[in-house]
This record gives C-alpha cells, structure tokens and sequence, in this order.
C-alpha cells in the first residue's frame, strides 16, 4: 500500500515538472517566432504609420518590459486563472476556450468510451477466435478504417448519409432556434456521424492492440494450465485471458485521447463543429497568440492528466508496477 | 536475411504491400511518362467533365486532367514521406544513441524533452509550427520533422540500453575503440531491425500527416498537384462530381495500408519476439 502511493506521489512530481516547463516552453517560444502579432491585429498599414500606438498597445499588454520580469507576471497570471484577452474574439480567453473544450467533450468523450467498448469487445473475440471467418471480415474492414484518412471517411459519411440520404444534418452543432429537449435532440442528431466517425478510430485502434494481446496470452503457459484444469473455457475466456489482455489497453485508452484530439480536430473542421479543433485552427490562421496560447496549455494538461491517470490505474490493476519501476 | 526474405515471400499480406510500393514508387519516378496530360494545363472547355475514355478520372473544377493529377501527387506524398521519415531517422538516431549511450545527465535531459513532446498530440505541433512559419509545403516538412523524430529517439535509446552491457561492446571499448566507433560499428547495426519496421509504418502516418495538414491548407498550396490539397479543392463539388473528392483518397488509402502492410510483415519477420501480428 505504501509502496502504491509513494509510486503514485513521484509519478504526480514527474508530470508536474513537465507541466512547469511546458509552461515555460509556451513563454519563450512564441517570442522567438518571427512575425510581430501587431501586425495582424492592427493591419500593416496601421502599424507601420503609427508606431506610438503599437508601441502604446505593447506597453498595455507588458511586452515592452524586460523578458524576466515578463515571465514572472505571466506565472502570476497564469496562478490566478487569467489566460489573457483574446485578440480574435475580443474576450477573455479563459472564456472562449471553455466554451468550445465543452463542445469538444461533447463529442471526445462518447466517441473515447464507444471506440473503447467495441474495440475491446470485437478484438477480443476476434484474437480468441482467430482465423475464424468473423476474424477475417472485421480485421480486414479495421485495417481499412484504420488506413484511411479521418477527414475523408467524414466527408464519404457527409456525402452518404446527409446529402444522398438526407437522415442526418450536412454540418454544424445545431438548427438553432430551439430549447430544452428539442435542443437536446437536435444536439444529439448533429452529432450522430461525427461521433460515429470518430467511434471507428478509436476502435480500430483499440482492435489491433486488443487483438494482438489476446493472442499473446493465449500463448502463455497459465492457459494451457487452465485448461488442463478442465475449466470451462468461458472460464479460460473471461478468467484468465481477458483478465489478462485488458492490461496494456489501460494506458492504451488514456494515450488514445491525445490521438482522439487530434482526429477530431480534422472531423471538426469536415463537419464545422465548432470546438477545440475549429478554435486552434484559427487562431492560428490569426495569429491569436494568447488564445493559441492557452488552446495549447489546455491541451498540454488534458493529455498529462490522461497519462498520469494511466500510470496511477496501472499501479493498482498491477502489482508487478509498483516496485520502483518507474516506466 | 535469406531467412527474412522468405519469410516475408510467405506473407500475402506483406507482399502485397511491397509490390503496391513498388508501382507507386515506379509511378512516382515516371510520372512525366505515365501521366495522359499536363497536370497543371487548364482547359476550362472540359471543366468537371466525368470520367470518360479520354479523361479516365475526370477532369476538376479548371479543366485539368485529374489522372495526371493524381500521378503527380504520388511522386509528392511519396518524395515529401521518405524525406520526412529520412531525416526524422537520422535526428532520432543522433538523441537516441546519446541518450542510450552517455546516459546519466544527457539521458535525463534529452528523455525529459521528448517526454515533453509526447505530451502533445502531434499533429496540433505541426499545425502550431506550420501556422506560425505560414503555410507552404516546405514549412511543413520542416514542422512534420520537429516532431516525427521523438518516436525513433525512444526506440533507438532502448535498443542501445539492450546492447550496450552485453560482451561484445563491452570488450570493443575494452580494446579501445573510440566511442563513436562503438556505436557505428557495433550498436547501430543491432539496433536496425525495429528501426527499419518503425520507419515503414511511419511512412503511412506521414503520408496521413501530410494530406491532412495539406488538407487544412497548411501544407501544399492550390495548384500543387498534391492529394491533401486535391480532397480541400473538391470537397465544393463534393455533391456535383463526387469523384473529384474519392479518388485522392483512395489513393492516400492504398499508399498508407500499403506501407503498414509491409510494416507488419517486416516486424514479424526481422522481429519474431514481437508476435502482435495482424494475419488473415
């Protein structure tokens, strides 16, 4: 028990210093960028005719001061929860990140657990009945899934289901003009192909490693054992291999959500849904600094915490972990 | 290496993969030859025509042949992926071999950067550095490099963990070798068996990479005969000529599958520890 949470402790320490310097990272690298931010905000032709008011503009947000003293108002800031003002969309950042991270989860989170729970379960039937015909089929229609670009996948779905078939909306989070229950269901309706876009990634991702470690076990001695045992073998099944196989997919599935934001910017982007994706996408286009800025660092810590989550399952659905490995 | 080779002229799958390669790499080499017409050459006469005997894909929304477009786009994915995957490599090798090799300070600082870079999904650096350079194909591959070299970095440093205390590098230093000397002669040859099945797998999530930060219009621009940049300009006439949008990628499709094909046949015949095979 001690030695879990001793474990545990030094694994918080690891990612809080990677946190610390990520933020330091995301201080120092968009002053080494070229391209002065001003000049998109204000236009060229301003910012070349009027220097005092840029110069005025850079006092207001501090960067005329020396880089130290910088930092050390940026960690201030970034303490009491204040991420800066958005240039693009004239609020604070704070603001408009939680807003579109919301939409974001909206369609992460079912698309995470869905990919999880049908990866999980096909690939564990496939690997315990492998080279079966049901094997084949679903593998060989993963391994396409799995080759296939995101955003096409979305855009053949589109073409399908919301232009040639009209059941499901060409784009967009909702009709608008709705409330309450109406809302929810239009809400749910929007996001019905994104979803099931994303569900397939994630499965087919999940499928080969689920797949690939049934089989593995499959081979191992206690198996054999098992069955020798005479035990049924939906015993062997649910007892010893699957108990067995789920390990590694732990960490699989925490690591998947950074694979998952990625895949569902690009859907995003297919389907105008505006989260997280549409948002970084154009503050960058902007050159919004500070809402790029804090885009990333929420990001940054949404992807540590899936890890650290990870390591801390690990360590207690495994004993062998605890010792002092640390990974 | 006979017995590899056999083992992989008994895959199916991996053959497969290896002779798709093969014509796409012919096809990338010969393109000026193979393809019908100019892929830039606008005709706007025959714009968005189906396709027919005389244009065997269509034409796009200028008139332009869309089969030399498309050959065209392989010679791009496929020359702008190995460079990527090529220079990735040889970044990777560098840190990895350093990391594995001095260890102690070098190892703890190195490791904690790429920690910090596994930290992000990938492809929202690229789109940072893309973004902030500006959007051409060649920031880009610049920005795919920065991060594609992580990956190769940790395999290389657990593989030289692995060969570094066993006898044979133990008693080259002994004899006094120079330590790049060992590492060349001795610990690189034995680490290049994973190395080689991780950069063919890569090559498909470049290629991925690639045509959806093309896609985005981060990448290749407009008349670049690029499929990323392809799908972008179709998706507008996605309802009118849906062939415009499914022929580039199918392609991206079959270049991708056939590179984890092969990836997988090469792990399981250069790696026979590995058994996570995908068979049919």
């Amino acid at each position: 028990m001690a030695d879990r949470t001793g474990y545990i402790a030094r694994q918080a320490i690891r990612y809080s210093v990677s946190l610390f310097i990520i933020v330091t990272l995301l201080f120092i690298i968009p002053r080494m960028m070229p391209g002065d931010p001003f000049i998109s905000v204000l236009g060229e032709e301003v910012y070349y005719r009027s220097p005092e008011l840029v110069a005025e503009l850079k006092a207001q947000y501090g960067l005329d001061r020396p880089l130290p003293e910088q930092y050390i108002s940026y960690l201030q800031n970034l303490v009491q929860g204040n991420f800066g003002y958005s240039f693009h969309y004239s609020q604070p950042v704070w603001d408009v990140i939680a807003y579109k991270m919301g939409w974001t989860f909206v369609l992460l989170i079912p698309s995470v657990i869905l990919g999880a729970i049908l990866g999980i379960v096909l690939g564990s039937v496939a690997g315990w009945r492998h080279g079966r015909g049901m094997d084949t089929a679903v593998t060989s229609l993963f391994l396409f899934i799995y080759s296939m670009p995101h955003y096409w996948l979305a855009m053949i779905f589109v073409l399908l289901f919301a232009f040639y078939l009209g059941l499901f909306p060409l784009s967009g989070i909702t009709s608008g003009g709705l409330a309450g229950a109406e809302k929810l269901k239009d809400v749910l309706w929007h996001m019905a192909l994104p979803t099931f876009v994303l569900t397939l990634f994630g499965a087919s991702y999940n499928y080969f490693i689920m797949r690939g470690s049934v089989l593995q076990v499959l081979g191992e001695g206690f198996v054999l054992t098992a069955r020798a045992k005479g035990l049924s073998e939906r015993d062997v099944l649910f007892r010893h291999v699957l108990k067995n196989s789920l390990l590694p997919l732990v960490t699989v599935i925490a690591l998947d959500f950074g694979f998952m934001v990625s895949g569902a910017l690009l859907v995003e982007i297919v389907f105008s849904w505006g989260g997280m994706g549409t948002l970084v996408y154009d503050a960058v286009l902007a050159r919004d600094y500070p809402l790029l800025h804090g885009s990333f660092l929420v990001i940054a810590v949404c992807v540590l915490a899936a890890n650290f989550i990870a390591d801390a399952l690990y360590a207690v659905l495994d004993p062998r972990i605890r010792g002092g490995k640390a990974a | 290496m006979f017995k590899s080779a056999r083992s992989i002229l008994d895959d199916k799958l991996a053959l497969i993969g290896l002779s798709t390669i093969i014509i796409l790499l012919v096809i990338a080499i010969c393109a000026p030859s193979v393809s019908p017409y100019d892929p830039m050459k606008i005709n706007l006469q025959e714009r968005l025509s189906p396709p027919s005997l005389e244009h065997p894909m269509g034409t796009d929304d200028l008139g332009r042949d869309y089969l030399s477009r498309i050959i065209y786009g392989t010679r791009i994915s496929m020359t702008a992926a190995a460079l990527i995957t090529m220079i990735s490599l040889i970044i990777g090798l560098i840190v990895g071999t350093a990391s594995g090799y001095f260890g102690g300070i070098v190892d703890e600082t190195l490791m904690r950067i790429v920690d910090i870079m596994l930290a992000f999904p990938s492809l929202i650096i690229t789109i940072a550095i893309a973004g902030i350079l500006g959007p051409t194909f060649e920031n880009l591959i610049i920005a795919m490099t920065v991060t594609g070299w992580v990956g190769y970095s940790r395999l290389i440093r657990s593989s030289v963990l692995l060969v570094k205390e066993q006898d044979f590098v133990v008693s080259s230093k002994a004899i006094g070798c120079s330590d790049l000397r060992v590492v060349f002669d001795h610990i690189v040859p034995n680490a290049i068996a994973p190395i080689v099945v991780l950069a063919t797998l890569d090559m498909g999530n470049v290629i991925l990479g690639l045509c959806g930060m093309s896609f985005l219009g981060l990448g290749a621009q407009p008349p670049t005969p690029e499929w990323g940049s392809m799908l972008e300009a179709g998706k507008p006439f996605m309802e009118s000529m849906p062939t415009l949008m499914i022929f580039p990628g199918l392609m991206i499709m079959i270049t991708v599958m056939a590179f984890n094909f092969l990836g997988d046949g090469l792990r399981d015949a250069l790696d026979p520890r590995i058994k996570a095979k995908v068979e049919i």
